[in-house]
């Protein structure tokens, strides 16, 4: 780390400094605050949409392998009619300094018109199941977004929780005894100069000066050698 | 119109569909390879023997030989028919032929590869294998379409009519509604045409058929958000349980509770009633199967009253396929460890 040299400009210079990170670090607490909160509050969406996925998937495919049981291989020619491609539009948002990719709501789940096949012809079962498919569909895509914004805002507050404690554990004591060392030399030279301004006064007050072989300006005023 | 002698083999293929002894012994199956086991001894060790050359999965080579299985129940049948019992025979067979002309369609509109929709396509009626295959190697729809005109299919009319709008929209359900009308109505029109005891029992059959597609589709469309203008695209006419205005009332209502006592109102037929209201919320598709087994069962008591009609024929093919779902079902609840009872219930065995 760098080396200040004990002046009271590096002094003042210093002391601005711990200030500043002072409240640097309480910014960075408090929005590491706020993000728990939203942390906390997106965990249970996500855990609820968790749950909601699970039980979907479940549903979906105990309906998919009864599907299989009851039509037999005609459930793949309806999974080939309902083959389609999916298209996300995903915006990035800025929450807390954060990128979080914001995916647009679109509805999975198709009527009996968009499917493309007659209804008339096909099983119960493969309507139900590809109806189920979507839902679970609906389901993944909410679940990314939620997921990745918990993500995103937990590597946030990992992010800034290690800031903090850099700020708090290493530099601000760095500085701090920085601060110190300047002080204590700063009062030293401080005490060396009271200490020298007393001597001189003694020097002064009994005429004598240490300065025996070199010409002295005091002696010829005190009039002794 | 003599059945004599198809009635004779049909009788002799029954004796080999499974008994009661079977069932158990493959519901108590410790697992699947038990269940590869005792098929191999039985009447599906042929097909089980020409699965296990092509399938190395256990799962895979028991749903290969049931398919194998009903391939060669369904040519057999269809080669031991006199030349006019076939035309009766199409009725029935008409279901799968539809089946496998609409998954061809559906292959060439979505570029599904031919060797991969092949494999879901299920030979039947004049829809042998090597026909299926020329119908799979078209490039696409329009010379499909032509092909089944060169042969002189009755489904090149319904395909070539739904091509129009398919070319404008690029929709294949206009091409497999107009099949699935036609069909019905063609059904109709060989029952009508064939007279007789056996053509009753083909009307009976087409009808109870035709009911059966319109209470399930009223089901499905039940809370879809459909528009109105739509539901009657997907009425068939023809039928004895649902007019088109009841259906249409039917079809607005919202709640599929609702729609299930509307339609047990609408039911004259004690057993339909039966297995309408008995319906659990969360097995509504099992209702299809339900009113199949009650159409089987009519047809297999009319096999008894009128032994020499086509009626045996019917009978006999809607009991082969309840074998194949019954092992379908028997497969998955041992992959999936379904309990005994949890299985028995999706079991119909008659």
């Amino acid at each position: 780390m760098e080396k200040f040299s004990p002046t009271r400009i590096n002094l003042l210079l210093l002391n601005t400094q711990i200030s500043v990170l002072k409240s640097g670090a309480r910014l960075l607490r408090s929005k590491r605050d706020a993000l728990m909160k939203d942390f906390f509050r997106y965990i249970e969406e996500c855990l609820d949409l968790r749950s909601r996925l699970n039980s979907q998937m479940k549903d979906s495919t105990r309906k998919l392998q009864f599907a299989r049981a009851f039509l037999g291989d005609t459930i793949f020619s309806t999974a080939h009619a309902s083959k389609r491609d999916i298209s996300l539009d995903i915006k990035i948002k800025n929450v807390w300094g954060i990128n979080i990719p914001e995916i647009e709501k679109k509805a999975f789940v198709r009527s009996m018109d968009a499917r493309d096949i007659s209804p008339i012809g096909e099983g119960m079962l493969a309507t139900d199941t590809a109806k189920n498919f979507e839902k679970a569909v609906d389901a993944i895509v909410s679940i990314a977004l939620s997921e990745i914004r918990l993500k995103r805002i937990g590597e946030e507050i990992k992010a800034d929780t290690r800031r903090i404690n850099a700020l708090e554990e290493l530099v601000m004591p760095y500085i701090r005894d920085n601060i110190k060392a300047i002080e204590r030399v700063l009062e030293e030279r401080e005490r060396e100069g009271i200490y020298r301004l007393k001597r001189y006064k003694h020097v002064r007050g009994t005429g004598y000066f240490f300065c025996k072989k070199v010409a002295c300006p005091f002696r010829s005023r005190a009039g002794k050698p | 119109m003599d059945l004599g002698y198809l009635n004779s083999r049909i009788r002799a293929w029954r004796g080999s569909l499974l008994d009661k002894e079977d069932y158990d012994s493959l519901i108590g199956a410790r697992d699947i390879h038990g269940m590869v086991n005792y098929l191999k001894d039985g009447a599906y060790a042929r097909d089980m023997e020409i699965s296990a050359a092509r399938n190395t999965n256990e799962t895979d080579v028991i749903e290969g030989a049931i398919k194998g299985n009903l391939t060669r129940t369904f040519k057999n049948l269809w080669e031991y028919a006199p030349d006019e019992a076939g035309v009766l025979l199409k009725v029935i067979f008409s279901v799968w032929e539809v089946y496998n002309l609409k998954a061809v369609l559906r292959a060439k509109s979505k570029g599904v590869s031919p060797a991969e929709s092949m494999t879901v396509l299920m030979p039947s009626g004049d829809m042998d294998e090597s026909a299926l295959k020329e119908l799979n190697q078209q490039k696409d729809i329009f010379e499909l379409a032509n092909l089944l005109s060169t042969w002189g299919s009755p489904y090149a009319k319904p395909v070539k009519e739904g091509i129009r709008q398919y070319t404008r929209e690029r929709h294949l359900a206009g091409i497999e509604l107009g099949l699935d009308r036609f069909i019905h109505d063609y059904c109709l029109s060989v029952a009508m045409a064939a007279g007789g005891i056996n053509g009753e029992i083909i009307k009976r059959f087409v009808r109870e058929r035709i009911d059966s597609i319109n209470i399930s589709t009223l089901i499905k469309l039940s809370g879809d958000g459909i528009l109105p203008a739509n539901i009657s695209d997907y009425f068939l006419e023809g039928g004895e349980v649902l007019d088109k205005d009841r259906f249409l009332m039917l079809a607005i209502s919202k709640d599929t509770r609702v729609l299930l006592e509307g339609l047990a109102n609408a039911v004259k037929d004690s057993r339909w009633k039966d297995a309408i209201i008995s319906l659990e919320s969360e097995n509504i598709f099992f209702l299809e199967e339900q009113i199949e087994e009650l159409t089987r069962q009519n047809l297999c008591r009319l096999a008894i009253i009128e032994p020499l009609s086509i009626a045996l024929a019917i009978c006999f093919i809607y009991t082969k396929i309840r074998e194949i779902k019954n092992l379908r079902v028997i497969v998955r609840a041992k992959i999936f460890n379904m309990p005994v009872i949890e299985m028995k219930r999706f079991l119909i065995l008659g």
